[in-house]
């Protein structure tokens, strides 16, 4: 059994939206833990509400039932220990790369710190030469890059992360996986991934959640222990996909 | 997209237009010049000179020899009376120096008396050909179109051009350029200073916004022209009332744009900010001011826009400086020329500003690497 530390523990998550024509149920009952150092990705159609999940694990959303626990505290608003990478590019604009990712840290900082932390996080996401670049003249995968740096630049307990491969083409979206490991196995912080992309879930997690059109619960947890680099044809992936799949309700063969 | 050169060139055709066009207008409107009826003698020779009279569509009343025999001199002086007197001249086309000007000179001087001065002279240089009659008549046909009685009317862009030229070679119009101008930037800084913040805190604080809204949409409509007699009122006129004027001219759009755009800002960039712990104060600073800073920038420059145009209307009442009383003094003095003038010197200046505050908010925007917008 694992050893590690519970970081989050989510019970019985409820959480509905009320709108014009009534209310509208997202989340019913939702029931996750994850240990520490653990990279567990949640795959749900799109639409179900994983979004919606995340800003509620993130303290943005209140929730209507259940109790969102992180290191035993219940999540009452965001902090920068925990930080959520959204699904859209959210870079500032008039910040350059390196303004960017030192948005988060604490201005008491010495600037000379400052400056070491972010050329750490410079390097970690390989953007070393275009620290005073604007997002506007940065690629949609260097914007993702800059993303994560800024994220880890105020070094939070725990990440989440919303799809964060959506608005990437194929081939970046390939290469960004690899570097996410990359990220994860050097820092060896606790990530939570959503997305709609069973293969991209297979890849990067070491365990993963199905969730179901809303309002949502989990159908069923898969772990997923295959060690780094893994290879996406090998038939462990290939039979775990399968497995996914049939509890999305979608058959394919593979 | 058109090349910049092309553009410059464009621009530059368009204005030739609009000179084109007003030159067009002006010829087709102007109202005839009114002749004077004009008295004219010829150079002096043989002691004696041809008489002729030109009525006010430059018909011939009258041509007749005239003596300056001294001995004949007074029944002469008796003629040119009743001519003088038959047809009413107003003017008289006078020959250069000459033998026998003299007492041309004393005959005329002696009926002008009688008629109390009603006669201007005007010397005329011709070259003398062998008839003299057909000399005094040319003469008296410039004397005519020399002081012909033009009606006011609006100038051509030359005669514009002229005015404004002697009007800036004296250094009027500088000083009128400079009241304007700082009476427009002391209007557009304090509805700024006062303008961003105010937005920032309605479109920050929702309690603030309908209160807010509720006032600023009543007080918006009314034109700051409106206010004039309120501002005189209790600014007793001057720099300040206009001042004042063009603070309200330029708080409000200010105001609601800068609101509109912080409710506006991405939640994403917002939540991003509350996620890394940055609220309040360093929120609005580090967040919401420079996510809303194209919009702001865009207002600042139509209110400048609507500054320079009211300032112009503020300055018609209560000042004695400004390119608007430079317009209403010139008017006064029935001084179209001028008129226009001071129109052109608001037209160009209010483009230059306007050139000048794109410049900065383009270059702003690049700093900021928001290019792209405006
Ligand atoms: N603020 C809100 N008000 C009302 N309904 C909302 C709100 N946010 C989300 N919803 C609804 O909740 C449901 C889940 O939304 P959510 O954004 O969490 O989905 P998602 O799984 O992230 O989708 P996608 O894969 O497209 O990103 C949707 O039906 C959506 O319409
Ligand atoms: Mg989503």
């Amino acid at each position: 059994m694992d050893e590690r530390a519970i970081r989050i523990c989510a019970r019985g998550v409820r959480k509905s939206f009320r709108d014009r024509k009534g209310e509208v149920r997202v989340l019913d009952g939702i029931d996750l833990e994850v240990r520490d150092g653990e990279f567990v990705a949640i795959v749900g159609p799109s639409g179900c509400g994983k979004t919606t999940l995340l800003n509620c694990l993130a303290g943005f959303e209140r929730i209507d039932g259940g109790t969102i626990e992180v290191d035993g505290e219940p999540v009452r608003s965001p902090s920068p220990r925990r930080v959520l990478v959204f699904q859209e590019s959210a870079i500032f604009p008039w910040l350059n790369v390196a303004e960017n990712i030192a948005f988060g840290v604490s201005s008491a900082t010495p600037p000379e710190q400052i400056r070491r932390t972010v050329q750490r996080y410079v390097d970690l996401v390989g953007l070393r030469g275009f620290e005073h670049v604007y997002p506007n003249q940065l690629s949609g995968g260097m914007k993702q890059r800059v993303e994560y740096a800024r994220a880890l630049a105020v070094e939070p307990d725990v990440l989440y992360l919303d799809e964060p491969f959506g608005a990437l083409d194929a081939l970046t979206r390939l290469e960004m996986r690899r570097e996410i490991v990359k990220i994860w196995q050097q820092t060896r912080k606790t990530c939570v991934l959503v997305t709609h992309d069973v293969e991209e879930a297979c890849e990067l997690a070491d365990r993963i959640a199905v969730m179901t059109r809303c309002p949502a619960t989990f159908v069923d947890v898969v772990v997923n222990p295959l060690p780094h680099p893994r290879d996406p044809d090998g038939s462990e992936l290939r039979l775990l996909r399968k497995r996914l799949f049939a509890a999305l309700g979608v058959e394919r063969r593979v | 997209m058109v090349k910049p050169r092309t553009r410059a060139f464009l621009t530059l055709a368009g204005w030739a237009l609009l000179l084109l066009l007003w030159q067009v207008i002006v010829s087709l409107t102007r109202p005839a010049a009114l002749q004077r009826v004009a008295l004219a003698f010829s150079t002096p020779r043989d002691g004696s000179v041809c008489v002729v009279v030109l009525g006010t569509v430059g018909e011939m009343m009258l041509q007749e020899p005239l003596s300056l025999e001294i001995p004949a001199a007074e029944s002469e002086g008796l003629r040119l009376r009743a001519w003088i007197k038959a047809s009413q001249p107003t003017v008289v086309g006078m020959p250069p120096e000459a033998p026998g000007g003299d007492t041309l000179k004393s005959m005329l001087q002696t009926v002008r008396q009688e008629f109390g001065g009603g006669l201007e002279p005007v010397e005329v240089s011709l070259p003398s050909g062998t008839d003299s009659c057909a000399e005094a008549r040319r003469r008296a046909a410039m004397t005519q179109s020399a002081r012909a009685i033009r009606a006011a009317w609006l100038p051509d862009p030359w005669e514009a051009s002229r005015a404004l030229i002697e009007m800036a070679a004296n250094g009027e119009l500088l000083r009128h350029i400079v009241a304007s101008v700082f009476r427009v930037a002391a209007g557009v800084g304090l509805a700024l200073a006062l303008g961003i913040p105010f937005g920032l805190a309605f479109g920050s604080f929702a309690w603030l916004s309908a209160p807010a809204n509720a006032v600023i949409q009543v007080l918006r409509p009314i034109s700051p022209i409106a206010w004039l007699p309120v501002a005189t009122l209790a600014f007793g006129g001057g720099d300040l009332a206009a001042v004042f004027l063009i603070f309200l001219a330029a708080f409000f759009p200010v105001t609601v744009s800068t609101a509109a755009a912080v409710t506006s800002v991405d939640l994403k960039y917002r939540r991003t900010a509350i996620n890394f712990g940055v609220r309040g104060i360093d929120l609005a600073r580090r967040v919401i001011l420079p996510a809303a800073l194209p919009s702001i920038l865009t207002a600042v420059r139509i209110s400048v826009g609507i500054a320079w145009v009211v300032v112009v209307a503020a300055e018609m009442l209560g000042v004695e400086s400004g390119l608007g009383y430079l317009v209403l003094d010139a008017r006064n003095q029935l001084r179209y020329d001028r008129v226009v003038a001071a129109m052109m010197t608001i037209g160009a200046i209010g483009f230059l500003i306007d050139a000048a505050v794109r410049y900065v908010e383009r270059i702003e925007l690049e700093r900021r690497g928001l290019a792209g917008h405006g």
